[in-house]
């Protein structure tokens, strides 16, 4: 645009010059017209910047590492003036990736319609994707002068989910016994054997769990809740520290292999209709956590929330003692990529559960261990960043 | 997957595909927008340069073959790859049509050119032969039908397939900068025309935007992360760019030169004298004095210069001479002098390459000039005869301007008794002169016989023998005094005195004839001397005296003004042309320049030694200035008084001034002018023009009669009635065109709706309602067909019946998804709830979104 305000500039020096030359009016009537175009050409502008408005927006919220996802552009133009060319300027980072990257789309604007473009992202990792819409130039036509369009809607996030990964998991827990037996009779559970209520069908619910027969007789669908059984509750615990010592590209595998696992884990449990309780310490509200998802649908919000809290994750081992240790479980698996002594001990001696796993994710190169540690009564797993399939052949929950 | 980009550890990847989608699918391509635009660029381009060179040709003829050239033209260019056959066939055509009309072609060719040399000079003259038995017209058609024939195609394709400006300049640009390098006017409807094009085709140029194909992927190309549309792409905003652009330019173009005409616009001097000196440096820049010009370039803007004699005067450079009647100074006289006053500036003495110059200084080294300075005398270049007493005048410079400041009257000196004329050329400046009464210097030497013939020892001998009594009351038998001294005083050096006389007599003389003779030895001085032959040769320079000298040039000045037109317009003289030959020969029109200048060179040739003198010449006859107030008189030297004149030397006598373009002698002022002029004064020339001689400039001729007030005020009027006429046709214009655009949007709007095509009609429809409804405020922009009826609902409640839209909604789907044929009933039903919601729709909202649905959405 700079050239061509050159070539401008040169283009009224030469009218000039020959304004001088020239004796007849018309020379000062080409040398005013070529004055009064370029302010002509900022007031449409102007009238078009104040009847039109950008916005970008994503069909979908979440999606899976890898998938494409459409992302869409929309500039609305109410003015009577149509525009050849509009520039758009959308940043697009990822929550551990490093740096931003920067999109720009040229198009052109049609007088009193809207004009939708879109192009497709996709994350290479899970975590969250942050689309912002930094800005859309309009330029006039002679390229002169140009404007930015209000924006209404100027940022979107689109949350990742890590793929899921097909897990050994082996439902082998011993039913915990209670003689309180009437304290769970409220809470839904996995029983198919015992109905606890119905809710209508929604996205992530198993189409095994359709009650055809009420569906049927009706023009919506249904879903079964099951009752507890009551033997049963199965508790993950996470725990995620930033380990800054490493590179980045280490961190953002072991980031990955950690939220992989973790998904995979409580997908299939879900597949297989165990419903686990969540926990992890949120070092920034300085409070435990508690998930009780029971649908995939669920497992969005679930991340979402993750994601909020993975930079500060790190467990108060004394508070998570403080509230888990009066409860027990049918099984107990510890997520973690960094193994203190200390949550070792609270695992180990401190929370009561029929069966404990630690599942503990390390860099890539570090070496397997020969022999999973057992202390007492806990299996310690190491997961090396990457290789999950391969450190993980067996899970028993 | 596409190819896509390597991510560089941000986590995110961008891929390769993206598309476009516009909600207003009704918004396409209008293709006649280019054909628009290259009408404009054709019109203009063709009208320019016919409105600039006026050619006799058969314009009937001409228009039916270009118009037919230029819609051939235009339909091929819409189909750039067809036609290639056809294209080959009409291009042989055209070559054979040439080959055989080639005689009128080509005459034709020759027509134009002179037509363009006759505007570009101002003259009559053919400067190319042409053949005679062929009419002019018909020779014009012919060539211009078939020059305009490749000038059209390439606009039309440059504008339509390639819409590119450079390519569109390429025809138009050297059709009008023909004219406007050389200060040509144009018709300005036609000049605003393509100017207004060239903007359009700018703008088309700029968009650089494609054509939309929607749902094709690959629609943009991508570098880097940056996505554009390809070039082979045409989005539907590239000719409505253009075309806004065209209107945009006109409608300015129009208003300014409104508003000029209304305020009655004119060149402020100071860009005519801008002006004037930017000349001057480009035509001293085109001579090779490039180093003089850098110089000159420095000081180019309008400063007051000190005289320089040294500076060249260029002949011929201008086209015509314009005065303001601007007064430079005011003049106050004693008495008044009997003839015309004579208030010289400058001199120029070598004539070469178009202009005059003074010599070197080198020149003035002359032993002579050593002489003048020994003995305290300079050349006394004017020794007046015996004048009577009181017969002297005093003239006094009021108010003057620089200019004029420099200039020197044909004054009286007393130098040691001596009374003679000043050589300004070695005397101040002074603000007070003594002028004779006797003005008219020919009626002096007409009647005055000669003093001698150069006799130097004679006169030499005669004055020592006279003694002091040669200072008292000096005669000569049978000759005539031609100096005269104070009678109460002796000059303290006599000898001094005659020296000076002696060596002016002689030395000065031979000086004179060395440097004020020359002609260049070229061939147009050769044609001039043999044109003027008989007249040269009837003067023998040898034997004539003062008075056949005269007579010789009042004789050759008459036959000059008899066979010259004079006129403040007589164009630029041709740079190949010789400045004297081309106005003596062929142009033969000019003003007191070229009449001076011709002079100068004839008595030269004839052996007489005579120079070139510009300045000022005031004709108090003439002079509507000239007022009485007490005793003395006072009158304004205006810049209309600017006069060149000759000067011729005789010996004995020195440098006398001639005037060589009037035939007339001045008249005396016989009565006493008491009130001062009011009306405009013209230029003092006029007043020998014939009545009805014209100026031909185009654009700002002269002012040569003052225009009464009362036409003023009529032609005011006139342009005030124009004016508002002019404004109505365009409000009223415009009204009916946007009338005119509803009722065309109304018939097709109906055309859709009841097309044969039922589903197609619905979709419509459906589209038609979905405007009026988001008109209303509802926002349609929902993911599901389902829930559009219900986002609608509280708009559609007020209008339309219970279910009726969700019907609507459900109808159009099916005509969009399904493969269901919509009935009749469907179709009607469908009309029905349009017009229902139209009605209800323009029934109730505000009288303001009533006009914007009906004239600017022309949704009603």
């Amino acid at each position: 645009m700079f050239k061509v305000k050159l070539l401008y500039l040169a283009l009224l020096a030469g009218l000039l010059a020959f304004y001088v030359l020239y004796i007849d009016s018309f020379a000062l009537i080409m040398l005013l017209c070529a004055l009064i175009v370029p302010v002509l050409l900022k007031v449409l502008l102007l009238v078009f910047r104040f009847n039109s408005s950008g916005a970008l927006t994503c069909d979908s919220d979440s999606c899976a590492a890898g998938e494409s996802i459409p992302v869409t552009l929309t500039v609305r133009n109410k003015s009577p003036f149509c525009f050849p060319m509009a520039q758009a300027t959308v940043l697009l980072h990822h929550s551990f990736g490093a740096g931003t990257q920067c999109l720009q789309l040229r198009f052109p604007v049609q007088a009193r319609n809207l004009t939708r473009v879109t192009f497709y992202v996709h994350a290479e990792f899970c975590g969250a994707m942050e689309l912002s819409l930094k800005k859309i130039s309009v330029f006039d036509y002679l390229h002169l002068f140009h404007t930015n369009l209000p924006l209404r809607q100027k940022h979107t996030n689109v949350l990742v989910l890590p793929q899921c990964v097909a897990l050994p998991i082996r439902n082998a827990s011993d039913p915990v016994h209670s003689q309180e037996s009437d304290v769970y009779a409220d809470r839904p559970g996995d029983d198919p054997s015992q109905i606890f209520g119905f809710h209508e069908y929604g996205a992530g619910d198993a189409v095994s769990r359709i009650h055809w027969k009420l569906s049927s007789k009706s023009d919506r669908l249904f879903v079964k809740e099951f009752s507890l059984p009551i033997q049963k509750s199965v508790l993950i615990l996470l725990n995620y520290s930033g380990a800054p010592r490493t590179s980045m590209q280490v961190r953002i595998q072991q980031a990955e292999t950690f939220l992989t696992l973790f998904y995979s884990v409580i997908f299939q449990m879900l597949d297989q209709q165990m419903l686990p309780v969540i926990v992890w310490y949120d070092g920034a509200q300085k409070e435990l956590e508690l998930h009780h998802p029971t649908a995939h649908g669920q497992l969005s919000d679930l991340f979402r929330a993750l994601y909020d809290s993975i930079g500060a994750m790190e467990l108060d081992v004394q508070q998570v003692m403080d509230s888990l240790a009066s409860q027990r479980y049918s099984s107990l698996t510890c997520i973690t990529n960094h193994l203190p002594h200390m949550l070792l001990e609270l695992v180990d001696k401190r929370v009561t559960a029929n069966c404990k796993t630690i599942l503990h994710v390390c860099p890539p190169d570090e070496q397997q261990q020969t022999a999973a540690a057992e202390i007492a009564e806990t299996v310690v797993l190491p997961v090396r960043a990457g290789r999950m399939q391969e450190d993980i052949t067996q899970l028993v929950l | 997957m596409n190819q896509n980009h390597p991510s560089q550890h941000s986590g995110i990847t961008i891929e390769n595909t993206l598309s476009m989608a516009v909600q207003n699918t009704n918004y396409r391509r209008n293709p006649l927008l280019l054909f628009v635009l290259a009408v404009c660029g054709a019109v203009g381009g063709v009208g320019t340069f016919l409105s600039m060179f006026p050619m006799r040709c058969n314009q009937t003829v001409l228009l039916t073959v270009l118009s037919v050239v230029f819609l051939g033209s235009a339909a091929m260019a819409y189909q750039p790859k067809r036609l290639l056959t056809l294209r080959l066939v009409l291009l042989s055509l055209c070559a054979g049509l040439i080959f055989l009309l080639w005689k009128p072609f080509s005459s034709g060719f020759v027509h134009v050119l002179n037509t363009i040399y006759k505007v570009i000079y101002l003259t009559e003259w053919d400067r190319y032969a042409v053949a005679p038995d062929l009419s002019e017209s018909y020779c014009v058609t012919v060539f211009l039908c078939f020059a305009f024939i490749p000038i059209l195609y390439l606009l039309c394709s440059s504008v339509i397939h390639y819409q590119n400006l450079f390519l569109c300049l390429i025809p138009t640009l050297p059709l009008s900068q023909i004219g406007f390098h050389y200060g040509v006017a144009a018709n300005h409807g036609f000049a605003i025309l393509l100017l207004a094009f060239w903007f359009g085709m700018a703008a088309v140029h700029m968009s650089n935007a494609g054509t939309y194909r929607g749902d094709v992927q690959n629609s943009f190309l991508r570098r880097g992360n940056t996505f554009f549309p390809i070039s082979s792409m045409r989005f539907m905003v590239t000719e409505r760019v253009g075309a806004a652009m065209i209107c945009i330019v006109l409608v300015l173009c129009l208003l300014i030169g409104q508003v000029l005409e209304l305020t009655g616009y004119q060149r402020s001097e100071y860009v005519k004298v801008l002006r004037s000196r930017a000349q001057e440096q480009i035509a001293m820049m085109m001579n090779g004095n490039s180093e003089e010009s850098s110089k000159q370039w420095q000081s180019l803007w309008p400063k007051p210069k000190v005289h320089n004699d040294r500076i060249v005067t260029a002949l011929g450079e201008e086209a015509k001479r314009e005065f303001k009647d601007i007064a430079l100074s005011g003049l106050t006289l004693s008495a008044l002098p009997q003839g015309r006053i004579y208030l010289k500036y400058r001199i120029g003495e070598v004539y070469g390459d178009n202009s005059w110059s003074r010599p070197e200084e080198t020149v003035y080294d002359a032993e002579i000039f050593s002489h003048f300075s020994e003995i305290g005398y300079y050349p006394q270049e004017f020794l007046y005869p015996n004048m009577p007493s009181g017969d002297e005048v005093t003239m006094t410079f009021e108010n003057v301007t620089e200019t004029l400041g420099q200039c020197v009257p044909y004054a009286v000196q007393e130098q040691d008794a001596l009374q003679c004329l000043r050589d300004n050329a070695f005397s101040g400046f002074s603000n007070t002169y003594r002028i004779m009464q006797m003005q008219d210097f020919e009626q002096v030497l007409l009647h005055t016989q000669t003093m001698y013939a150069g006799d130097s020892a004679m006169l030499y001998s005669k004055c020592r023998s006279v003694n002091q009594a040669f200072f008292q009351n000096l005669t000569a038998q049978g000759e005539e005094l031609f100096y005269t001294a104070s009678p109460s005083e002796m000059p303290t050096d006599m000898e001094r005195s005659m020296e000076a006389l002696l060596l002016c007599a002689n030395g000065y003389s031979e000086f004179v004839a060395q440097t004020d003779m020359q002609v260049p030895d070229t061939p147009a001085m050769q044609i001039v001397r043999e044109a003027y032959a008989p007249f040269l040769d009837s003067y023998n320079a040898d034997t004539a005296d003062a008075a056949d000298t005269i007579a010789f040039l009042r004789q050759l000045r008459e036959e000059v003004c008899n066979h010259m037109t004079y006129t403040l317009s007589p164009g630029r003289t041709p740079p190949t042309e010789d400045f004297v030959e081309y106005f003596l020969l062929k142009n033969q029109k000019g003003f007191c320049m070229h009449y001076a200048t011709a002079g100068v060179i004839l008595a030269r040739m004839a052996g007489i030694p005579a120079r070139y003198c510009e300045g000022y010449m005031v004709d108090l006859a003439q002079s509507h200035s000239l007022k009485k107030h007490g005793d003395v008189y006072k009158l304004n030297v205006l810049d209309s008084n600017a006069h060149a004149w000759m000067e011729v030397y005789i010996a004995g006598w020195g440098w006398i001034p001639f005037e060589f373009t009037f035939v007339e002698e001045a008249q005396p002022v016989t009565t006493e002018v008491t009130e001062p002029a009011t009306s405009v004064v013209t230029s003092v020339v006029t007043s020998y023009l014939p009545a009805n001689t014209t100026i031909t400039s185009t654009t700002m001729p002269a002012t040569v009669q003052p225009v009464p007030m009362e036409q003023k005020n009529n032609n005011d009027i006139w342009r005030i009635v124009l004016c508002v006429l002019g404004s109505t046709l365009f409000i009223g214009g415009f009204v009916w065109l946007v009338r005119f655009r509803r009722i065309l949007a109304q018939r097709r709007r109906e055309r859709q709706f009841t097309q044969a095509d039922r589903n197609e009609a619905v979709r419509c429809i459906y589209a038609y309602l979905c405007k009026l409804l988001t008109f209303c405020g509802a926002d349609l922009q929902v993911q599901r067909t389902a829930d559009i009826a219900d986002s609608a609902a509280e708009i559609c409640d007020k209008y339309l019946d219970e279910g009726e839209f969700a019907d609507a909604v459900n109808l159009a789907a099916k005509a969009a998804f399904s493969s269901h044929s919509i009935s009749d009933e469907e179709h009607e039903r469908m009309l029905a709830t349009a017009r229902t919601l139209a009605a209800g729709v323009a029934g109730n909202v505000s009288r303001w979104d009533k006009f914007r649905l009906q004239y600017i959405l022309r949704l009603l």
